[in-house]
């Protein structure tokens, strides 16, 4: 069984691939996507817990994106990436809602680090998601009884 | 981080070995990775190993690869080639940058020195940290000119130091 899905949002082929194969090493499962449009596609396709976004993407910016994901799929954290490593974009990244930010060239020990932290901030959000689903259908099943009641 | 404000950081920097042990291959994929995001030319790159562990202080030696493959594509032509190399010579490890790309300078003597460059850009500091880097595992580097380009070897020795 996989660890976790991954996905890399990333236009550089052979940062993808490589980022891709020491993922896989890892024991997850990872699809990449060269620009938002496939990103798109893919997220409609299958579940991912952990996602990792480019900040400059051929066909937009990963920061709006961002955005996109906060409200169609909330409980998926993202890690943005960057090259363009500073205070002013890992602030804005973090505002607009990445679970966290890594500069490039990547440290293959702090991303490891990073993205086990976030299947755990992901498995949380599922249990929590989970627990509300059922404890709604408690108080729901509770309220029909009551009206049968009545 | 902006390039020469790291090359200035790292240059006032004492550099204090930390020695561990840890994986040839991950150690190759951040060259890699760090390769690929400066590979706008078409270069073909290639690493390989003859070791599963490398012993030395990982973030010093990584500094010290990344500059040394700075300069060997600065080196090469678009289409031309870099070859990294990790092995043992006996109690030695041997960290080797290959590049099809311009010969050494006549005055290559002096490449190693803090603030020289043939280059247009740069401070000249790359070089100078891959010396200070080699020396303070109490090792060596070297330059071998090649028919076509050059090789440099960052040799130095498994001291772990607790």
């Amino acid at each position: 069984m996989k660890k976790g899905n991954i996905l890399i949002v990333e236009d550089d082929k052979a940062q993808r691939e490589l980022l891709a194969e020491a993922l896989r090493k890892r024991g997850f499962y990872v699809e990449g996507a060269e620009n938002l449009a496939e990103a798109k596609e893919l997220l409609e396709k299958r579940d991912f817990n952990v996602l990792l976004l480019d900040y400059k993407l051929p066909d937009g910016d990963g920061l709006e994106f961002l955005a996109y994901l906060k409200k169609n799929y909330p409980n998926i954290p993202t890690i943005m990436l960057t090259a363009y490593a500073s205070v002013e974009n890992a602030v804005s990244a973090m505002k607009a809602g990445a679970f966290h930010y890594l500069a490039k060239p990547l440290n293959l020990e702090e991303l490891n680090l990073i993205v086990d932290k976030a299947l755990k901030e992901n498995k949380l959000i599922r249990e929590i998601s989970l627990l509300r689903e059922r404890g709604s259908n408690f108080y729901l099943t509770r309220s029909l009884k009551s009206l049968k009641t009545l | 981080m902006l390039q020469w404000l790291e090359d200035i950081l790292l240059f006032q920097k004492e550099i204090k070995i930390k020695a561990d042990v840890f994986k040839a291959e991950d150690f190759l994929l951040e060259a890699q990775l760090f390769f690929a995001g400066l590979n706008k030319k078409g270069v073909n790159f290639y690493v390989e190993s003859k070791v599963e562990e490398v012993c030395g202080d990982r973030f010093w030696l990584k500094k010290a690869l990344e500059n040394l493959l700075k300069n060997a594509f600065e080196a090469v032509k678009e289409g031309g080639t870099i070859r990294v190399s990790l092995y043992k010579e006996g109690e030695n490890f041997v960290l080797e940058v290959f590049d099809d790309g311009e010969p050494l300078p006549s005055s290559s003597d002096k490449l190693f020195e803090p603030f020289f460059t043939t280059k247009r850009e740069g401070f000249g500091l790359g070089l100078y940290l891959v010396k200070k880097v080699a020396e303070a595992h109490g090792g060596v580097v070297k330059i071998i000119p090649q028919t076509e380009g050059k090789t440099f070897q960052l040799i130095w020795s498994c001291k772990p130091i607790v």
